[in-house]
């Protein structure tokens, strides 16, 4: 495969400056570039003028600043290095090595839709009723449980678990190891549990959290379509209803996503994220990674939740909060900035606690020469 | 440039790693590539450096640009003396 810079700059929607019919054969990382015919990003203007350090003809960098002359055969300017990326590596990028038709080695209920053009790999499973879409590709060690639907052009990548009742829209993607449509994490005691009692603030000594009772899942879970779910993430049943992912959001590896959350659509979740259960996410929404929300907690429409944050009250549309637990972004710098001040803020009281003291003491007595 | 101009944009060049020439009164913060989570750093030094107390009033952290640093903490180095 090799492509020329004319072609590239159409893709990532740049501007060629030098040779238009300059050739390259690969995308390459700065660090790993061997051969003229390379291609590199580099998504930091500062780092133009190193581009004359690599052994390559060709690149695409941020507008406005040119490479040292006579480094580069011609090179593509764009407005926005990293969202260039996504349409260089798209242009680059290898379709899963999956064979077309079924794998003799798949296991596939009688009782199951098979769409047209799907590519089924070796050892997947795929359960009664089971309806396949147009074109899906499923790869090997996938299952699929009971009655659990996909739309056309799914890619279900190795060893996904696609539990009873899960349906998926159209081109959803999901990376090895997702697992969708286990168990809800629902208990109930017959008591009050220590748990509500401490949440509440009362006392819950003494309480004794038995029996515990599971509470089943009877609903799904519904993916909308263009979502991508990482490796490794679970997103569990409802108990009853449905817990929902919007249409073209994306979630990051290891995110756990309980019963009956809702996300909304175009979201952005980053990895290590936790959801508990029954909380509502808003359209647009963005969680940085590792944060976690308590239970039947709302974040709203284009809120930002800062990375490691831990949310326990809803988020206001558009609100950008950060800290544990969360607040909006300027009282939670406010709050670090006076944890920082503490030590200072310490050493300052002391000393005035001595200069009060000696003021009540009043002045030391003349001393009597003795 | 003054002397707390020169302290100060060493403050900010050592809690950023950038180097301090490349900071000028006009640079803002995007410019310099500072967040505001760098903010909460750069204030605690420019605090420890001075023995000052900065406000949310005096410098918050949407600050526009270096200008506004130096202004912050100049007036309350002026307060501190006063």
């Amino acid at each position: 495969m090799s492509l020329t810079l004319a072609e590239i700059a159409e893709a990532v929607e740049g501007q060629v400056r030098g040779d238009a019919g300059f050739r390259v054969s690969r995308l390459a990382h700065p660090a790993e570039a061997r051969e003229p015919g390379d291609l590199v990003i580099l998504l930091d203007p500062a780092r133009v003028p190193s581009v004359a350090q690599l052994p390559v003809r060709a690149a695409v960098l941020p507008e406005g600043i040119d490479p040292p002359e006579e480094s580069l055969a011609g090179w593509v300017a764009v407005e926005k290095p990293r969202y260039a990326l996504a349409a260089l590596v798209a242009l680059f990028e290898r379709p899963p090595d999956i064979a077309p038709g079924v794998h003799p080695t798949a296991v596939i209920d009688p009782t199951a839709e098979i769409g047209p053009e799907v590519a089924i790999g070796p050892l997947v499973a795929v359960g009664p009723r089971v309806r396949i879409g147009a074109r899906c590709r499923i790869l090997p060690h996938a299952w699929i449980g009971t009655g659990a639907e996909l739309g056309p052009d799914c890619l279900i990548h190795s060893g996904a678990r696609i539990g009873e009742r899960v349906r998926l829209g159209e081109r959803v993607i999901l990376q090895p190891g997702a697992i969708l449509g286990a168990d809800g994490f629902s208990y109930v005691t017959r008591g009050p549990a220590s748990f509500e009692a401490a949440r509440t603030g009362g006392d819950f000594h003494g309480v004794v959290n038995e029996p515990v009772r599971r509470i089943g899942s009877l609903g799904r879970v519904e993916i909308g379509d263009d979502v991508e779910i990482g490796a490794g993430t679970c997103v569990d049943r409802s108990n009853i209803g449905a817990t929902r992912i919007g249409a073209r959001t994306k979630i990051d590896n290891m995110v756990q996503v309980a019963h009956n959350v809702t996300v909304g659509e175009d979201c952005l979740i980053s990895g290590k994220v936790g959801i508990a259960g029954s909380v509502v996410i808003g359209t647009r929404a963005v969680i940085g990674g590792g944060a976690l929300i308590a239970d039947h907690v709302t974040v709203g429409d284009d809120a930002v939740v800062a990375g490691g944050a831990g949310v326990w009250r809803s988020v206001e549309p558009g609100q950008f909060v950060m800290g544990s637990p969360a607040h909006p972004k300027t009282t939670a710098l406010a709050i670090q900035v006076n944890l920082l001040r503490l030590g200072r803020l310490l050493r300052d009281v002391r000393g005035l606690a001595g200069r009060v003291m000696s003021l009540e003491r009043g002045p030391r007595p003349e001393a009597d020469g003795l | 440039m003054s002397d707390i101009h020169g302290k100060i944009r060493d403050i900010v060049a050592r809690e950023v790693e950038i180097d301090p020439a490349s900071i000028r009164p006009e640079s803002t913060m995007e410019d310099l590539g500072i967040t505001s989570v760098d903010l909460v750093q750069i204030i605690f030094a420019l605090e420890e450096e001075f023995d000052i107390y900065l406000q949310d009033d005096d410098l918050g952290y949407d600050v526009a640009n270096m200008g506004e640093v130096y202004e912050a903490v100049g007036r309350m180095i002026a307060g501190k003396g006063g």
